[in-house]
């Protein structure tokens, strides 16, 4: 039995495959790469958020003036 | 028959091997020069491949030759039985709170008389610190010290290191890797020779639980120690690992310490030794174990920086190539470097495209097979003598018959397109591979 054509065959199946898997997962591996840090910067720092009240705060009101006496 | 001499005797076997494959690559000659493959791009393709698989062929015979030549001299070789200095062990760590404690574990169990280790947290925003600096103090003969700065990249934090080590030998590693215990002691008897700026270490991959980490096992033991043997009977090893190597500080502050202007330090500093006249010796008994990435994509993302990091030291160097009488040494050095790291895959990769078109349109497979077949002889002839010299598990031979036809390939595509990158110089930043914590 010749198994020359068997052996190209699977090495040539295993070839295309293989050159197909490296191409993708390099662009797999690029665009996690080119999403990495988008997903590191998060949420902005808080503390430059200007704060803009939009209903006053009752607990916070400034207390009433002392009546006059 | 004891061991050694077994050794020997299998060692001979393997270069056997290799002249079977020297015939099956005249085989291939003669089988894939067909007549009656249509085109003259398609027949001087098949031309240059095949002599540039003679090249190859030389190659593997030569590493296997002189890697060999190198085992039998370290035997001959004579070193100063009392010659025990004091050496600093620099451990830079960025976010390695997973591995920093094993890592200095083993340092810990060293088999040395006077050394002390010192952490350099280079900025991490993991636990890195807190769980290095538990260990700070004496520990026998071993001191630990832990040095925090801010955020500067692997070099900076290494020249920190041997700003303030106070021995004459600074041994440089990762943050997650363990050394041996007897690697100190194996590697510091090259450095009483004056001449020796550096020694080289053997780096083995710890995690062989899948199948990408034990194809990477075979290639640390047969694609790079078998290089840095050979390298090292010519005291020219080009990369001294990040893993481990140990350095002169006279030779490193000649130098200038480690620049920051590639990816890859290690390739660039060994270089920069190179040029300025020092032997860089390589000792396979000092060994560090490393973890290889277990997946494709993180694997792909390692090989990405050192295939740009080598193309920029090379870049860097570039100039003694152009005088190579000036430097011999170097400019051989140079291009090895550019052989293997930018003909050897180009051709890989173009081979492998030529004959899936060559079986596709025109039904001839065989070029295919015999490439495949060539490179795989000499892959398990190497595998095979590399892991009897090195004592390494024998399980790992079988897996040469996967090496070339997929990881090498895979590997080969990502470095072309690293190549281009690096040719159009598009920007690129460290990629930190997330540890898994077997050390």
């Amino acid at each position: 039995m010749d198994l020359v054509p068997y052996l190209s065959a699977v090495i040539l199946v295993a070839t295309i495959a293989t050159i197909l898997l490296a191409i993708g997962s390099y662009a797999a591996f690029k665009l996690r790469d080119k999403r990495k840090p988008r997903a590191q910067q998060g949420p902005p720092p808080v503390f430059f958020h200007r704060y803009r009240p939009e209903e006053p705060d009752p607990g916070l009101a400034a207390p009433a003036p002392p009546e006059a006496r | 028959m004891n061991a050694s001499r077994a050794a020997y005797l299998l060692g001979l076997l393997a270069i056997f091997a290799m002249l079977l494959a020297l015939s099956l690559a005249l085989f291939q000659l003669l089988a894939t020069l067909r007549p009656d493959l249509p085109g003259a791009f398609v027949q001087s393709s098949m031309v240059v491949l095949l002599s540039f698989l003679g090249l190859l062929v030389v190659r593997y015979f030569a590493l296997l030759w002189f890697s060999y030549l190198a085992h039998l001299a370290r035997y001959r070789e004579e070193y100063p039985e009392h010659f025990l200095p004091l050496v600093s062990i620099l451990v830079p760590a960025y976010n390695e709170g997973a591995v920093i404690q094993g890592s200095i574990r083993s340092l810990l169990q060293l088999d040395y008389p006077r050394y002390e280790i010192i952490v350099i947290d280079d900025g991490s925003k993991d636990d890195t610190y807190r769980k290095a600096v538990v260990f700070e103090g004496t520990h026998g003969g071993a001191s630990v010290h832990v040095i925090r700065k801010r955020n500067g990249g692997k070099s900076r934090a290494l020249n920190t290191g041997i700003a303030a080590a106070n021995g004459e030998f600074v041994l440089c590693m990762d943050g997650d890797s363990a050394l041996h215990p007897l690697t100190l002691r194996r590697a510091v008897r090259h450095l009483a020779d004056p001449r020796v700026a550096a020694v080289a270490g053997s780096v083995k991959v710890v995690n062989r639980s899948n199948l990408l980490s034990s194809l990477q096992g075979l290639e640390y033991v047969e694609g790079l120690n078998m290089v840095r043997a050979a390298q090292g009977f010519f005291r020219l090893v080009n990369i001294i690992p990040g893993p481990i190597g140990v350095f002169r500080v006279a030779a490193l502050r000649g130098v200038g310490g480690y620049d920051h202007d590639t990816f890859a330090e290690d390739c660039d500093l060994t270089l920069k030794l190179l040029a300025e006249g020092w032997q860089v010796h390589y000792e396979p008994e000092a060994i560090a174990y490393t973890e290889a990435p277990e997946k494709l994509l993180d694997l792909l993302k390692q090989r990405y920086r050192w295939t740009r990091g080598i193309l920029q030291a090379i870049r860097k160097h570039r100039e003694t190539m152009r005088h190579p009488l000036r430097h011999p040494a170097m400019a051989f050095t140079l291009a090895y470097m550019v052989f293997e790291g930018i003909l050897w895959p180009s051709m890989n990769v173009f081979a492998h495209l030529l004959f899936v078109i060559v079986a596709t349109r025109f039904g001839a497979a065989l070029p295919l097979v015999l490439w495949w077949a060539q490179l795989t002889v000499l892959d398990l002839a190497a595998a095979l003598y590399c892991v009897v010299v090195e004592e390494e598990e024998l399980r790992l031979v079988p897996y040469a018959l996967l090496y070339r036809a997929f990881f090498a390939l895979t590997i080969d595509v990502a470095k072309v397109f690293a190549t281009c990158e690096e040719l159009l110089r598009l920007r690129m930043d460290w990629g930190k591979l997330e540890r898994i914590g077997r050390i």
